[in-house]
């Protein structure tokens, strides 16, 4: 493909740039993979795949395991390792009801999400997923032989906001810098669509351990356009294992007896591995406590049956809100291990008309995905991804209804601005809850917090005017913003989020964790804090030498003088000024910044006919 | 801000083609993305968010017929909807809608009523199209208003199937 790229002189990607790593960071199983100019490869373990169990085990003297090693302890049923955990990301106690006393460790409310007893200590989701993203950090960088600092992470398409924020927590706990959190369907119609060369509307059926998600796209030239998406975050082959170790304890006449929270890993690993077993057999025996029975295919899809179906009322849900039907689908795409499941290759097949498309390896494609676009954000490409919010937005109105603000199946990045008033005289503040759902009453969706609008000007009630913003970016997160229109006084936001962790609780546990290590914190941080501020200035000066010609000689002495501010508070160590200096920098050039990339384009366009803008592969 | 016309480099129309639409789309997004802005400085970063915030709005509403009709009227200074200053529907519009609603809520015969009202939403966007075309805004504002209250009781037969099932 010989692509319109635009780059300025002297500001090609830095040829010295940091490794960056695709991650899917599954349920089960993790992947992490490299990209390079001509696509993808998993990182292989000395098993000789790219599987990584999702199970970190605690020791009681501190030390901690990941992948294989933990599973191992996890299905000798000893206390300590915890696998599923991306069950309970952003998840508080009252969220998780359902999975109670199915988990085999010990859960315990805390702010904002759950807590994990292991080890002799409480551990939170971020911590335990943030040691299976250093283990495969530190796989990718001894299959690179250098230092990996950036990643892309996959999520399911159909995690909400707190999830998704609690990874990027994780990933920050675990020395990664998040490039973009991307769909995990999303990566893998990139990493099909460029393998086979797929155009047209495909669809991704993605049912992992956990989480199902299924996404329609459009996929024509290098352009990979999410139609809609929908999913469940609590659906997948942990529920096929757990409906066969119901059915072994009732075969077995245990139906009633409350298992220890050991003994449920034993039984979970042991139907797991029956159904396994049952892609190839049409039988499979398990032996638990002296006895054995005997699971058929037929018995199997009739427990799993349920479970099949839900996914395809998600499908069916899928293809209304795109506007399309079956025949439209030109192909399915089976993504995650589970679709391995046959019932699910059947029922799919059924559905659509016509036999899924297997010819990827469902656990790798992610991952691959996911690399793909790492290499992509960082070196430059020009595939582009256009994803959409999976969940709607809603605010809290009069009587606990909720009103919708962002709708569900919109591309982003996107953002609304909705304006209030006050209903009291004098009145200067607000509460603000926001909502991310489908349904009519704020009790069914999930609260994603409550902004407090500060500081409202003193006028009679109904004259204030408060526009609030809210914006969804490429990760597909929501931040806030507000101004009150009549007198233009920015509005001080204060977030209280309902789920995930307040920012001073992560740097504690980073705190903690680099004093684990010996690292000194600080130090971190302030070399970070460096680097950010050179890459500023680098990237800022390159801009200023490719345009002179647009740069306004006031202009140009400010932003220098800023600059040498910037150069001096770096040599300090003082990390907060550097912050401050740098962000000032970026508001001086701001103007200058905007003013560059409308020439650029003007430039582009004027350079080249249209018809080479409108990307086509001719090759 | 540019329109979205002007955003996306189409000329203002009713009748626009789809094809050219999306290519634009594509196109502009492929300058603007968030994803091609990943290592630049962070003004550029705020600035090309906000164009591809306006891409993606520009976007839907004028893919959409509805939202496009009244993206149309709103540049001819005409607001249709609620709002105090906006035009109203007309006596007749409104009393066909009460009986559709009233047919909805009693559940009877709502196959009948879904197509009905399918016919009605070709025709509306037809009439749409050519109230643009001769410059007759008052009309089009009302075929708006029409197809705002057909696409709105085509979803609640939609939800009530769902409640009777």
């Amino acid at each position: 493909m010989n692509l319109l790229q635009i780059h300025e002189p002297g500001e090609t990607p830095l040829p010295h740039a940091r490794a960056a790593v695709g991650i899917d960071l599954g349920t089960t199983y993790s992947v992490v993979a490299i990209g390079s100019g001509d696509g993808a490869e998993v990182v292989q373990n000395i098993h000789g795949n790219a599987l990584v169990p999702s199970v970190v085990y605690y020791g009681l003297d501190g030390k901690i395991e990941v992948g294989y090693p933990a599973r191992l302890h996890y299905e000798r049923g000893e206390k300590g390792a915890i696998a599923s955990v991306k069950r309970l990301m952003g998840r508080g106690i009252a969220d998780i009801k359902s999975l109670l006393g199915n988990l085999p460790y010990d859960v315990a409310p805390g702010e904002g999400m759950v807590r994990l007893k292991a080890g002799g200590k409480e551990v939170t989701p971020v911590e335990v997923s943030a040691e299976i993203l250093k283990y495969l950090k530190h796989s990718a960088e001894q299959a690179l032989g250098r230092e990996v600092t950036q990643a892309v992470i996959t999520v399911p398409a159909y995690f909400d906001d707190a999830a998704r924020a609690a990874t990027k927590d994780a990933a920050k706990l675990a020395g990664l810098e998040v490039l973009r959190l991307i769909n995990e369907p999303t990566a893998a119609a990139l990493a099909y669509g460029l393998d086979k060369g797929a155009e047209g509307v495909y669809a991704m059926y993605d049912l992992g351990g956990g989480t199902f998600d299924f996404s329609l796209l459009k996929m024509e030239k290098g352009v990979f356009q999410v139609l809609s998406t929908a999913g469940d975050t609590a659906l997948g082959g942990d529920d096929f294992d757990q409906a066969i170790a119901a059915w072994v304890l009732t075969e077995l006449g245990f139906g009633d007896t409350v298992l220890p929270t050991q003994d449920i890993g034993v039984l979970v690993s042991l139907a797991r591995n029956t159904k396994h077993a049952l892609t190839d057999a049409d039988s499979a025996t398990i032996s638990y406590k002296d006895h054995s029975v005997t699971l058929t295919r037929e018995d199997f899809d009739d427990l799993i049956y349920p479970y099949v179906a839900k996914t395809l009322e998600v499908c069916e849900q899928a293809l209304l809100d795109a506007k399309l039907s079956t025949l439209d689908v030109k192909g399915v795409v089976m993504v995650g291990g589970s679709t391995r499941v046959k019932l699910v290759i059947e029922e799919v097949g059924n559905f659509f008309g016509h036999p899924p498309l297997n010819d990827v390896n469902p656990d790798e494609v992610v991952a691959l995905g996911a690399a793909i676009q790492a290499h992509g954000l960082t070196q430059g490409s020009d595939n582009l991804l256009l994803d959409v919010i999976p969940l709607s937005l809603g605010l809290e109105t009069m009587g606990g209804l909720v009103e919708k603000v962002i709708m569900r199946n919109t591309p982003i990045p996107v953002s609304v601005a909705q304006e209030f008033t006050t209903y009291k005289d004098g009145q200067d503040g607000m509460i603000i809850h926001i909502l991310q759902g489908e349904r009519e009453m704020v009790e069914h969706n999930r609260s994603l917090g409550r902004f407090e609008l500060t500081g409202i000007p003193l006028l009679p009630a109904g004259i204030a005017r408060i526009k609030v913003i809210f914006t969804v970016d490429a990760d597909g997160m929501l931040t806030v913003s507000a101004e009150e229109q009549t007198t233009g006084v920015q509005q001080n936001i204060h977030v209280k989020p309902s789920y995930g962790l307040p920012p001073e609780a992560i740097e504690k546990m980073l705190l903690e964790s680099m004093q684990h290590a010996r690292e000194d914190i600080t130090q971190r941080l302030l070399v970070e804090a460096r680097v950010d501020a050179e890459r500023a200035v680098f990237e800022l000066e390159s801009a200023m030498a490719g345009s002179p010609e647009i740069l306004e000689e006031g202009e140009k002495n400010r932003i220098q003088r800023q600059v040498q501010v910037v150069r001096n508070v770096v040599q300090g160590d003082n990390r907060d000024y550097i912050d401050a200096e740098v962000q000032e920098l970026a508001r001086l050039a701001q103007s200058f910044a905007e003013r560059r990339m409308d020439s650029t384009i003007a430039t582009a366009l004027k350079g080249s006919h249209i018809d080479k803008l409108d990307v086509k592969n001719h090759a | 801000m540019t329109d979205y016309f002007s955003l996306l480099n189409i000329l203002p129309a009713f009748d626009i083609d789809f094809a050219a639409l999306e290519t634009a789309y594509f196109q502009q997004q492929r300058l603007w993305h968030p994803d091609r802005f990943t290592g630049k400085p962070v003004a550029e970063k705020q600035a090309a968010m906000q164009r591809s915030v306006d891409i993606n709005q520009g976007y839907n509403t004028l893919k959409n017929p509805l939202t496009r009709a009244q993206y149309l009227l709103q540049l001819s200074g005409i607001a249709v909807g609620t709002d105090k200053d906006s035009i109203k529907p007309a006596q007749p519009l409104l009393i066909e809608v009460m009986e559709w609603r009233e047919q909805v809520e009693e559940g009877t015969e709502l196959d009948k009523l879904d197509s009905l009202l399918k016919t009605i939403q070709s025709k509306t966007i037809d009439n749409l199209s050519a109230s643009y075309n001769n410059n007759a805004l008052e009309m089009m504002a009302q075929e708006a208003l029409k197809l705002s209250y057909v696409i709105k009781t085509l979803d609640e037969i939609r939800q009530r199937k769902l409640k009777l099932k």
